[in-house]
């Protein structure tokens, strides 16, 4: 396989990956299942055993 | 059928007779529809001739500054001595030849006293929800249509069928990132990139006898041919500064779609001099 080839399979399969993992995180809104994508968005977080307000 | 006949005769006259109270009522409701004509790719004559028919209908006069971005109308009762002046935003709706077609045809309505001023805004704010055509529909009918142009330009099967690849993945790319809100010329740049190398495919693998046709053909589908075309046309009936913003968004995104085929070219080591 020459580099040409090896170019060419490379890129068709970065942009395969990128509508798998469009499609991935598509289907994680979908079902609501986003949460771990929310880095830093601490307010969006809800700790059921934080009880500070008792 | 003497009701209905009466009927009909009735909302025919309250339509001809339901216009606008002031001037202010018409400037308001012919900027917000010249927006959205302009949004939607119309030209600036077209924009000019639905507005004048429909302020002459209404007994006043109109007068409009078309630029690239705004659209500064004024609109004059019949004796001049009162006017109103509103600047809008063209509203980014893509283009549209459906909602180009209602909205002269609301013109036309207004023009022959068909529709009221009332009923006419209704059916503004009814154009303007309109739903864009179905994504799928024309993924599919556009990748078609560019494995016709390859056809056109001479390609061969393997070629049309390699343009046909190209632009599938090519143009849901464009539409998934366009969905993203990314910079249209960022889109057209990686758009162009990834069909130009899939359109390589028969320099790679040695499909078919006109690789060449192939490749050419494999960004067709991101030509930006309506303004170039409206371009033209503003530029025939005097309207330069239009003209010219037309002529540089569509030269800019040409520019980076060709940036994209270079880009895929150099990567592909294909040798285009």
């Amino acid at each position: 396989m020459n580099q040409q080839t090896t170019a060419w399979i490379l890129t068709v399969g970065c942009l395969f990956l990128i509508f798998i993992f469009r499609s991935i995180q598509h289907m994680r809104k979908e079902t609501g299942h986003s949460r771990i994508l929310e880095i830093g968005n601490e307010d969006a977080l809800y700790d059921e055993y934080d009880d500070n307000e008792l | 059928m003497t009701n209905m006949t009466t009927t009909n005769s009735d909302a025919g006259r309250r339509a001809a007779t339901d216009m606008p109270d002031t001037p202010k009522a018409a400037c308001i409701f012919l900027s917000d529809y010249a927006a959205w004509l302009l949004g939607c790719g119309a030209t600036c004559i077209r924009i000019e001739k639905n507005v004048r028919r429909m302020a002459e209908r209404w007994g006043m006069e109109s007068e409009m500054t078309i630029l690239p971005s705004h659209i500064h109308i004024t609109v004059w009762n019949r004796d001049r001595d009162h006017s109103y002046s509103n600047i809008v935003r063209l509203q980014h709706t893509g283009i549209s030849f459906d909602i180009n077609t209602r909205l002269s045809k609301l013109s036309w309505a207004i023009a022959d006293g068909k529709t009221g001023f009332a009923e006419s805004r209704r059916a503004l704010e009814a154009i303007k929800a309109t739903r864009p055509a179905n994504k799928w529909m024309v993924w599919v009918l556009a990748s078609l249509a560019n494995m016709s142009f390859c056809r056109l330009f001479g390609g061969d099967a393997a070629a049309m069928a390699t343009v046909l690849l190209a632009t599938l993945a090519g143009y849901r790319l464009k539409q998934a990132m366009l969905e993203d809100g990314l910079d249209v010329r960022f889109v057209f740049f990686c758009c162009a990139f990834f069909s130009s190398v899939i359109g390589a495919a028969g320099y790679v693998f040695h499909w078919g006898d006109t690789p060449e046709v192939a490749l050419g053909t494999s960004v067709l589908y991101l030509i930006p041919g309506i303004p170039y075309i409206n371009s033209v046309s503003d530029l025939l009936d005097g309207h330069y500064i239009s003209s010219f913003g037309r002529f540089m968004n569509a030269l800019v995104l040409t520019a980076c779609l060709s940036a994209g085929l270079c880009g895929g070219l150099l990567l592909m080591n294909i040798n285009w001099l």
